[in-house]
């Protein structure tokens, strides 16, 4: 019996066991459904839950489990001789039992000790396939018989479901914390491993990356080093290669949709350049070799610079195009943050648009000056519309222009720029302020991470 | 500039020379304006050209990859060598040697070539995988035995670069893959309409192969799909129940911190570092079984939760208040409120962030090679424990091979590979313009 047909077969019987919860809900409630504390259908989910999870953990627990707990039940069946050979060698023999239990192709020839124990192995997988459907069907069958029998018309059906329902979305949040520890686990031990072979002040401070162990003390990889600061160097390179291309491109793009683009040229560029972070990175590696690496090599041939093919150059140049769109949304949100009010005392002061970007604003986004620059006389209002959703027309009370002497608080409309989707002047801010406060979200921080996380994929 | 006319008394009023200054220095001013938005332009004008150049780049080097050069063969099948006992036993058949008849076909053609190093040279215009084509062909119908049938085989690689330009025949000949003697060949077969540029469908059908003209992306195809289904499987549920958690149930406490700061820091991570994560974990320490689209899809799950969270918790947030609100007030549980009222609206968006993210999972190579999906693996899988790959992977492995038809494979891929992606950002745009409400 295969795993997955007893999945297969819990799954229909806790169905079954819903059915069969929710008859017996209407039973006790002696037809009249007024009698219940819940609706019939908590007392059928209650019972499918109790049929199916418990014996649904036990069959990953026990799937997970097995073949550590056959193989170490093998080996100690083996002749001692075999035992005695060292972890590498028993693991191969280990290995060749299990590709002769699985009817693949054996790096031996077979022989009467590994046949014996491939057929111990298989024996006691079927024991423990059987065992498993035994006891987990009747773990499945006993539960909900005894969750039929409890059913009673005051029991508090829905409450114990959603305690279970709440229980498996705290699990599934906890993911999360599971996952880095997993990462911090995983690369923690190979490093420990790592280092006990070579210092780590070799790796760390090492001029010579040659990372190669050899079999045996007279192979020629015995030379292996393991300096990486070759490896730091080249990162840092490349890195910042990629700023240099990154850097001025994505921020004057940003300023440049941002202050001065119309709209629909912002809706079409902007769209377009994030195509380039959607694009996958092999694409981009493939474009390095292929286009950009012979493209340098021959134009650096031209002026007498000898350009490998491999260069940091065309790696660096790609991976700036590539990371371009980053830096154009972050520059956006940045730019988007700083309050009107600054720009406003700005073009006070007889800025022109551009004239104090650098020097003055960068620091804090760039000034956004187009409404009072004389030169320009007042633009239309192109701040009303969303910059996240690509042009939406934003539903927030027009703001004057500054013409009329009086226009919203910067800070105010830097509040309502923050919230996506959600739309102030649709709710009543006390309501709205309430309900964020007890669900703890009123930070405009906690936005943040969303724009970052969507621009990859912002085809 | 030069005035000299003294400052004017009254309060308020700009001094006529500061007001001359600031006029003079006006000109200035506005062409320092000019060139900054210029400098705008040009930036924006720079990343649109790389963009136009990366296409341009990868569609003219691979749209020809569609197209395969065929040689047209006509080949006896001999009854006698075929099928010996004539009684059309499917296994006598595909024991035959095609291949043996498929040259005496191409000595038949060519009969003035001797000497076993020609004739090697002569058996190499056509690909390795004619004899399975002709194979396949007889055990189709084998009525066919006994007869004189035209076939249209594909040719080699290298006769197949030849035939689309891009082999140039003034280099020397020491130079060249393909000789002087071959090159007449293929003239001769040429003059003879016996060459002809047919639909690559070998492309779409096949897996991967070490000859550029059998090698097809189906087999990575499958693999990406099969991985896909994984993904999507355990991160859509895992995703949208991490995010009502975290959004509508979770109290403000250190630990909800510390999941959010791990969800945030998740989506940081470099990739191949979940490929660390998933070597270590699902196959050395769970033995589950390498190269496996079962644990690509773990792997990638476990990179795309990240997104999928932060995705549908801007979905839930933006569901009004006066939703859960109007539920509770009629006496829905919160619970309730959230399973009938709160993710049914906020779905939409909910889905919008899994295409993104499955989007993001698709073009995903790092942590792929880190499980074993960078193996050479001709078979197309059959299920999610089958030695598998997936197309990124499969353009990597391309890109590395040194043969120039592999290039114009490897570029084909990626237009398919593009071609998917921009298939689900579509949906995933014409998802958020449909269906998503704004309130």
């Amino acid at each position: 019996m295969q795993p997955s047909v007893l999945v297969l077969v819990l799954l229909l019987l806790s169905s079954a066991a819903y059915y069969a919860g929710r008859k017996r809900a209407f039973t006790v409630a002696q037809g009249r459904l007024r009698n219940l504390q819940s609706l019939p259908a908590y007392y059928g989910l209650y019972t499918a839950i109790w049929c199916g999870l418990p014996a649904l953990l036990l069959l990953a627990a026990w799937v997970s489990l097995e073949h550590t707990i056959i193989t170490n039940a093998v080996v100690a069946g083996l002749p001692e001789e075999i035992r005695q050979l060292g972890p590498d060698r028993l693991n191969l023999i280990v290995n060749d039992i299990k590709n002769i239990v699985q009817g693949n192709i054996v790096s031996r020839a077979p022989d009467a000790v590994m046949d014996a124990a491939a057929g111990r192995y298989r024996s006691l997988l079927a024991i423990s396939h059987a065992a498993m459907f035994v006891v987990a069907l009747a773990l499945a069958i006993g539960a909900a018989a005894f969750t039929l029998t409890r059913i009673k018309p005051k029991q508090r059906a829905r409450n114990a479901v959603e305690t279970i329902i709440l229980a498996l979305l705290i699990a599934c949040s906890t993911i999360a914390i599971l996952t880095t520890v997993g990462i911090v686990l995983s690369v923690l031990f190979e490093s420990i491993r790592f280092f006990q072979a070579v210092p780590v002040t070799d790796f760390l401070f090492g001029l010579d990356w040659s990372p190669q162990i050899a079999l045996r003390a007279d192979q020629a990889g015995s030379s292996g080093a393991f300096g990486a600061v070759p490896i730091f160097a080249g990162t840092f390179m490349i890195t910042l290669i990629a700023m240099a291309v990154a850097v001025p491109i994505g921020l004057m793009s940003a300023i440049y949709l941002s202050e001065y683009a119309t709209r629909q040229v912002r809706a079409v560029a902007k769209p377009l350049l994030e195509i380039l972070a959607g694009i996958p990175t092999v694409v981009y590696g493939f474009f390095a070799a292929l286009i950009v690496a012979p493209f340098l090599r021959d134009t650096g041939g031209m002026f007498g610079l000898g350009i490998a093919s491999e260069s940091a150059l065309a790696a660096g140049l790609v991976m700036g195009i590539m990371i371009i769109p980053f830096v154009s949304s972050l520059s956006d949100d940045v730019m988007n943050a700083v309050p009107q009010a600054m720009r406003d005392g700005a073009y006070g002061m007889g800025a022109t648009q551009s004239g104090n970007h650098p020097p003055g604003d960068l620091p804090g986004g760039t000034a956004r000056h187009r409404r009072c620059d004389p030169a320009r006389g007042v633009a239309g209002d192109r701040r009303d519309h969303d910059r996240r959703d690509g042009g939406r027309p934003r539903r927030q009370p027009h703001r004057e222009p500054i013409r009329g002497g009086h226009h919203r608080d910067g800070a105010d409309r830097h509040a309502a720029d923050r919230r996506p989707g959600v739309r102030q002047s649709q709710d009543p801010r006390g309501v709205r302020a309430g309900v964020g406060a007890v669900r703890g979200d009123a930070g405009p921080e906690r936005d943040r991470p969303l724009h970052r996380a969507q621009v990859p994929g912002a085809v | 500039m030069s005035s000299v006319a003294p400052a004017a008394g009254g309060v308020g009023v700009l001094p006529r020379r500061k007001f001359e200054l600031v006029l003079a220095g006006m000109p200035r001013r506005r062409a320092a304006e000019k060139r900054f938005r210029l400098y705008g332009q040009i930036a924006i004008g720079l990343g649109l050209a790389f963009l136009v150049i990366l296409f341009a780049s990868i569609i003219l080097n691979g749209y020809t990859a569609f197209w395969q050069t065929h040689i047209r063969l006509d080949v006896t099948l001999d009854a006698a060598r075929i099928d010996p006992q004539g009684n059309r036993d499917p296994e006598a058949l595909r024991r035959a040697d095609y291949n043996e008849l498929i040259r005496d076909q191409l000595r038949a053609m060519f009969p003035d070539v001797s000497g076993r190093r020609d004739r090697l040279a002569l058996y190499g215009l056509v690909s390795n995988g004619a004899s399975f084509d002709l194979r396949d062909r007889v055990l189709a119908n084998p009525e066919l035995v006994g007869q004189k049938i035209a076939l249209w085989v594909p040719a080699d690689d290298d006769i197949d670069m030849l035939m689309k330009g891009n082999v140039d025949r003034s280099v020397p000949e020491s130079d060249r893959r393909l000789k002087d003697n071959q090159l007449a060949w293929v003239d001769k077969l040429a003059a003879e309409g016996r060459l002809q540029q047919r639909f690559n469908a070998d492309f779409f059908t096949r897996g991967d192969s070490r000859d550029a003209e059998l090698a097809g992306i189906w087999g990575a195809a499958v693999g990406s799909l099969l991985t896909l289904m994984v993904t999507l499987a355990l991160s859509f549920p895992l995703g949208v129940a991490a995010a009502v958690y975290l959004e509508e149930f979770a109290p403000r406490n250190r630990w909800t911190d510390l999941i959010e700061v791990n969800i945030n820091n998740l989506a940081a991570v470099p990739s191949i570092v979940f490929g660390l994560l998933g070597l270590a974990v699902f196959i050395n320490f769970f033995g589950l079984p390498r190269s496996a689209p079962l644990v690509g899809g773990l792997v990638l799950t476990l990179m795309t939760l990240p997104t999928i969270i932060i995705a549908s918790r801007a979905a839930l947030k933006s569901v009004p208040p006066s939703i859960r609100e109007g539920a509770l007030g009629i006496g829905a549980s919160p619970m309730q409120v959230m399973i009938y009222h709160v993710v049914p609206l906020a779905l939409p968006g909910m889905l919008t962030g899994t295409i993104i993210g499955m989007a993001q999972a698709l073009g995903e190579t790092a942590p792929l090679l880190m499980i074993g999906m960078v193996a050479f693996i001709a078979d197309i899988p059959k299920g999610i424990f089958d030695p598998a790959t997936a197309l990124p992977v499969q353009i990597y492995l391309w890109a590395d091979s040194p043969e120039r038809a592999f290039v114009e494979r490897t570029s084909a891929a990626i237009i398919v590979l593009l071609a998917f992606l921009a298939v689900m950002n579509a949906v995933a745009v014409v998802l958020r313009r449909r269906f998503e409400r704004r309130w």
